[in-house]
């Protein structure tokens, strides 16, 4: 990838850090005709700056097609972006021979979402858990012990070496994907979508798992969901994605109970709440229309077309003209929207439910059990958000 | 990653031109030609014979492509010249009974076959009787119908007449009373016999010979003719070599002993193969398909290769005389209107390529007994009215017409049929419907239900009128599909029989063709005409109207190859 | 395994048993016969011939007859070559044409896979541009025409190889590489295909994230998935082409059996249209259960019991 446009640009700008992207564009031809000229792009992923911090859990969110599994793969280089810049550890990955980005894929692994498509069909789950290891020259001694000792960490029966990914259920072929991540003894993590194709009896089991993970090897992830209440339990933080925009990003709190913008309240207005008389009292906004093609964005904000209050604003002029940066709102509370104070004085989407659960109390590992559970049901009947299920 | 799978894509290319680089110097072809440039080159004539010959058995070969190597390899009592008259060949002379019903052969001295073994008499009494005997089912058995009890035989049932068969054989009219006579009694006067005695069905066999199993292999084959087979490999080639117990005296006209050393005949079953595999010098004699024609007569170094001359065939397409409320069977006058509103000539140049004779009559020129005369010449404005005339005849009009013409599909015959389809729409405003069939669907179809109007051929199988009248147009013939009869006709036609000599019979064969003529149960429409090529060191090559399937195939034993 | 295979063989018995009386009772319902000629052959000799051969008995007596033989090894007479058994026919050409036939097969997998595999890594450049056209044209050039095409460049105008025959190895070349052509574009375009599906597949993403290099990523991940559906198609492939191609033997003169499979047809040559259609089934039925067997071998998804 040559055409960075800043090339000069400076290391990271928050020291504490693990993974820092800036200005990030991936946008992918559409070739047709004979000669396979280029008719247009798709802006995936259309100049997007974030930052994942050392040991937190960013959670991304938004509907299928946002552009958020193409920012998980560009974040550990697993596709090349069109500009921008992606820094692990200080470190510009764009900048990596091909050496030195195979030994830097040591530290930053991924979990797909598929468990069975991520597992190649003719290998053992031996050889599947112990390939990063010898070419990574990896516990070279005893390399067969320490996939045992993989498969158990991850939960399943050590001997099971010799089968094929074929002979497991859905959730233990997730949980080779993740003891095949985990070898490389890596610092960072990209969940994507890790537990929505599984059923729901065994996402929570998953989840539980990853969190455990992530508590015992001190792990960086980035947790991409199409569903809002998955990433609020786990997440330090929660970005939302519209179109390719990063369009708010804050801790849970922020995010679900005092939102910036008016998009994560039309989708928390999706969610249902399992209380029907909070169900009753809270405003709800429908999204209607579909979601525009990334091919060809509407002008200023990307929102503006689906979007309830510049209805309710009488549709100023800026955010039809205008594309509205992603600003500071709040603490460590960012919002890209022109009228993001009028959202928040909104009540629009908001449950005003008591929180109990928080991470970091006693009381979370075990809530968090409870609550993923209850999270995964319900997005099959958030049918006010277009295109939710994926 | 993709670097190495191009080095081994590099590899195999690289390979598959070291192969051919390889075989440049060692075995190629030209390499070959061109290295017998020696001041007398090897005398060996490679020809190509278009397949796998279906039996070398003389007595049930029926096929061109086995007759053309039994041609080299066995030997008749008589055989023809480059004129076409008989001559002696394993007979010395014959003498003819004067009631024409019986015809005494005198073999040559110091007859052999390849083998060593004398040719004896005996030998062709085996023979003959091995071709009519039933049970043998020899495809042209029916030659032998003039001979004394032949017709007998050839409608004994093997099964059910099993034992009658063996005491038919021995009332069957052939003798021999001593080694060097030959005998044969024919059941009525048939001057043309002495031609069938130059059929290769009659050549002389051994019994010991012909009772092995597998004899008509090449390590067996015992031949009577001045080539004598050494190698058969099936499907791919066969090769003749002089037979050493050749009597040359016989052959003197030829050039006595053969000259030749090897004869190759190649089996190549593609004609546009054939042509590259002459044009690369692989091959000595070429036959082109007709499609190359003009190429070939453009071609400045090819042109000059030509060799054409007419060959013993027509092609006709014959009426349904047999459907009793057909137009073509209730009119003659009809006939002759289809017959007269065809252009042959633009015919031949638009649809054969210009190869090939307007044919106007039967009998072919080349042969004894062919007539120079348009007996129906094309006239549009005759057509016309004769069709009208034609109509009323018949009592119809043009609306009860629903005519067809056959054709077998895969040979070329659509173009021709489709030329003659619009003539005839032009003329009378009639649609003639082209159907085409499979070849063996198409022959059954002709003898079960012919088509109002169907394509046929015809070849000759001895110089003689008689084969192209008496075995193709006489009521009884079975190769009659038209189901033409005319008394009078068959008369002439065994009156001619019964005279000795040619030019005493073919009077009445010019009457009888005549007769037919008028009648107009055919079209005639082009004698054949060979388009060979033959390679400039090719020398005396004897080609001849006989040849079916190699031009010069029945005197390869005497041509030699100069140097080049 | 082995019970499935044995089961799957003694399959191959009804399946033949059923094309023989099919082809059978479809040959002799064929207007004409072997006897057929443009110079017709008189009724007696017909009769004759008919006796000789048995073919006078009712059609389920020859079939009768003719299982019979087949039982002994005997494949009967031949119609159009008289002085010839099925068997020795067959004997004659079967070596050549399966020899012909696994040249070509070999030819067509040693250029096929990799020109598929190169395309596919390529996916729109001008190696799979170069790729697709080779696939094209040698999907789209029927093989009379490539087969010409082959000689009249490499005999006629080059002089390199000659024009006919079986003799040399130098024979070989033209036959094999016209008659591998269609093979080379059908596996090249599947193993494109196949590669460029496994391409987008989450376990050569992970292959990717574990820091493979390029080279086992292909070869490990991609080509080994990749060939899977390929297989599939490499049976039938080698039954086709070892069973012979009538054009190629055609066009070349090959001393094979190919030829057969028309000339018979149109020569009413009952033996031989048997013995073909015979050695065709069989050829088919083998090779899908070796493409089965092989399949169970190199996917471990599939099991047979």
């Amino acid at each position: 990838m040559t055409s960075v446009a800043n090339t000069a640009a400076a290391p990271a700008r928050d020291p504490g850090a693990l993974v820092d992207v800036q200005n990030l564009k991936i946008h992918f031809p559409i070739l047709t005709g004979v000669f396979q000229t280029e008719a247009g792009r798709v802006r995936a992923v259309d100049d997007i700056s974030f930052e994942i911090r050392k040991g937190e859990t960013l959670g991304l969110v938004g509907e299928s097609g946002c552009g958020k599994t193409t920012t998980g793969r560009a974040l550990i280089r697993l596709r090349n972006p069109t500009a921008g810049k992606v820094f692990f550890d200080g470190r510009d990955l764009m900048s990596l021979s091909r050496g030195e980005l195979r030994r830097m894929r040591r530290r930053m692994q991924i979990i797909f979402q598929d468990p069975y498509g991520s597992l190649n069909p003719r290998m053992t789950v031996g050889s599947i858990v112990s390939e990063p290891l010898e070419t990574h020259h990896l516990s070279s001694g005893h390399r067969m012990d320490r996939v045992r000792e993989l498969l158990a960490l991850v939960g399943l029966n050590p001997n099971y070496t010799n089968r094929y990914p074929h002979e497991f259920s859905g959730g233990q072929r997730q949980r080779i994907g993740i003891a095949r991540a985990l070898a490389v003894e890596p610092e960072f993590i990209v969940c994507d979508e890790p537990i929505s194709a599984l059923d729901v009896s065994i996402q929570a089991q998953v989840l539980n798992l990853l969190v455990e993970l992530r508590e015992q090897f001190g792990l960086t992830y980035l947790f991409i969901a199409h569903d809002l209440s998955v990433v609020r339990h786990i997440s330090d933080r929660v970005g939302v994605m519209y179109l390719g925009k990063l369009v708010e990003l804050g801790p849970p709190t922020a995010i679900y109970e005092s939102p910036g913008h008016p998009y994560t309240r039309a989708l928390l207005s999706a969610v249902p709440i399992p209380d029907p008389k909070a169900e009753r009292k809270r405003r709800r906004v429908i999204l209607t229309g579909d979601v525009p093609s990334p091919v060809n964005p509407p002008s200023g904000c990307r929102f503006h077309t689906r979007c309830w209050l510049y209805e309710r604003l009488g549709r100023p002029e800026n955010c039809r003209t205008e594309d509205p940066p992603l600003r500071q709102i709040g603490d460590d509370h960012r919002a890209a929207c022109h009228y993001a104070e009028d959202a928040l004085k909104s009540d629009v989407g908001v449950a005003h439910l008591e929180d109990r659960v928080r991470r970091g109390t006693p009381a979370a590992v075990a809530a968090r059990h409870e609550a993923a559970a209850q999270a995964a049901v319900p997005h099959e009947q958030g049918a006010g958000v277009a295109g939710t299920g994926e | 990653m993709w670097l190495k799978k191009s080095f081994a894509i590099l590899v195999v290319l690289g390979l598959i031109l070291a192969a051919c680089g390889g075989t440049q110097g060692s075995n190629s072809p030209s390499a070959n030609a061109s290295g017998s440039g020696a001041a007398s080159g090897p005398q060996i004539l490679h020809v190509d014979m278009g397949g796998e010959p279906p039996s070398l058995d003389p007595t049930q070969a029926t096929d061109s492509a086995s007759i053309t190597v039994l041609r080299s390899i066995t030997a008749t009592l008589v055989y023809f010249d480059k004129q076409l008259n008989v001559v002696p060949w394993l007979a010395k002379s014959w003498d003819v009974a004067p009631d024409g019903q019986k015809i005494t052969f005198h073999l040559q001295d110091n007859i052999k076959y390849s083998n060593g073994d004398p040719i004896v008499a005996g030998d062709f009494v085996f023979s003959w009787k091995r071709l009519v005997d039933p049970r043998n089912a020899a495809g042209y058995g029916y030659i032998m119908a003039d001979v004394k009890g032949g017709s007998d035989l050839l409608a004994a049932d093997p099964k059910k007449d099993a034992a009658k068969i063996d005491g038919l054989l021995t009332k069957f009219g052939v003798s021999a009373p001593d080694d060097k006579t030959f005998v044969v009694e024919l059941a009525k006067p048939a001057a043309y016999f002495v031609y069938i005695a130059s059929l290769y069905g009659t050549v002389p066999l051994q019994k010991k010979w012909v009772s092995q199993k597998g004899f008509t292999e090449a390590k067996n084959y015992v031949g009577s003719g001045p080539m004598k087979l050494t190698q058969w490999q099936h499907n791919a080639k066969i090769v003749i070599e002089p037979n050493p117990n050749w009597n040359p005296a016989i052959s003197a006209a030829e050039g006595g002993a053969p000259k030749i050393q090897q004869v190759q005949y190649s089996m190549i079953t593609d004609p546009a193969a054939s042509l590259a595999a002459y044009e690369a010098n692989e091959l000595d004699i070429g036959a082109p398909p007709s499609q190359e024609v003009s190429r070939i007569q453009n071609d400045p170094k090819l042109s000059k290769q030509v060799i054409q001359g007419a060959t013993l065939n027509i092609t006709y397409f014959g009426f349904d005389l047999k459907n009793p409320t057909g137009l073509f069977t209730k009119s003659v006058t009809a006939r002759k209107a289809f017959s007269e509103a065809i252009n042959k000539k633009q015919m031949m140049a638009v649809a054969f390529s210009g190869i090939g004779v307007v044919a106007d009559s039967l009998v072919p020129p080349g042969m004894p007994g062919h007539q120079d005369t348009a007996f129906i010449p094309y006239d549009l404005a005759k057509a016309k009215t004769d069709f009208e005339a034609g109509l009323k005849e018949a009592n119809l009009t043009k609306a009860d017409l629903k005519l067809q013409i056959g054709y077998n599909t895969g040979a070329n015959w659509e173009n021709k049929v489709a030329f003659m389809a619009e003539q005839w729409r032009t003329a009378f405003g009639v649609e003639v419907k082209p159907v085409g069939l499979e070849w063996g669907a198409y022959l059954d179809r002709l003898s079960k239900d012919p088509f109002d109007i169907f394509r046929l051929g015809w070849g000759a199988d001895y110089p003689h009128p008689n084969n192209f009248l008496t075995d193709l147009i006489s009521c009884k013939s079975t190769n009659n599909n038209m189901g033409y009869c005319n008394k009078q006709v068959d008369d002439l036609l065994a009156q001619a029989a019964t005279k000795p000599k040619l030019e005493d019979q073919l009077p009445l064969y010019n009457q009888a063709q005549e007769m037919v003529m008028k009648d107009a149960p055919i079209i005639p429409i082009r004698f054949g005409q060979r388009f060979a090529l033959v390679k400039p060191w090719v020398q005396n090559l004897v080609p001849t109207s006989q040849d079916s399937q190699i031009t010069g195939e029945n005197f390869f034993a005497w041509v030699s190859i100069a140097p080049h | 395994m082995l019970g499935y295979i044995i089961r799957r063989v003694l399959w191959i018995i009804p399946v033949l048993f059923v094309v023989s009386v099919i082809t059978f009772g479809l040959m002799h319902s064929a207007p004409g016969g072997p006897w057929s000629r443009e110079k017709k052959l008189p009724e007696a000799t017909v009769a004759a011939l008919n006796a000789k051969y048995g073919l006078d008995d009712p059609i389920p007596i020859q079939y009768l007859k003719w299982v019979g033989g087949l039982l002994h090894g005997d494949l009967g007479p031949s119609y159009k070559y008289l002085d010839r058994s099925v068997n020795d026919i067959v004997a004659d050409g079967i070596g050549t044409t399966v020899q012909l036939g696994i040249q070509a097969f070999l030819l067509s997998v040693i250029i096929g896979i990799p020109l598929g595999v190169i395309a596919a890594l390529r996916h729109n450049g001008i190696p799979d541009y170069l790729a697709t056209l080779v696939s094209v044209l040698g999907i789209c050039t029927p093989s009379f025409v490539a087969a010409i095409l082959l000689l009249v460049i490499f005999s006629v105008w080059l002089k390199w190889l000659p024009t006919f025959g079986w003799d040399s190895p130098a024979n070989w070349i033209l036959p094999t590489v016209a008659l591998a052509l269609f093979p080379i574009a059908q596996i090249a375009r599947y193993t494109r295909a196949s590669m460029l599906e496994v391409t987008r597949k989450d376990y050569v993403r992970t292959a990717h994230s574990k820091g493979l290099r390029e080279g086992s990523i292909v070869v490990v991940h991609m080509i080994r998935n990749a060939l899977i559906p390929v297989v599939t198609i490499l049976g039938p492939i080698l039954a086709f082409l070892i069973t012979g191609s009538f054009i190629i033997e055609f066009v070349f003169s090959i001393p094979g059996i190919g030829r057969y499979y028309v000339t018979s047809i149109g020569q009413r040559d009952y033996g031989v249209i048997m013995a073909m259609t015979m050695i065709f089934a069989v050829a088919i039925a083998v090779m899908n259960l070796i493409v089965d067997v092989l399949y169970a071998y190199i996917d471990p998804r599939i099991r047979y019991s």
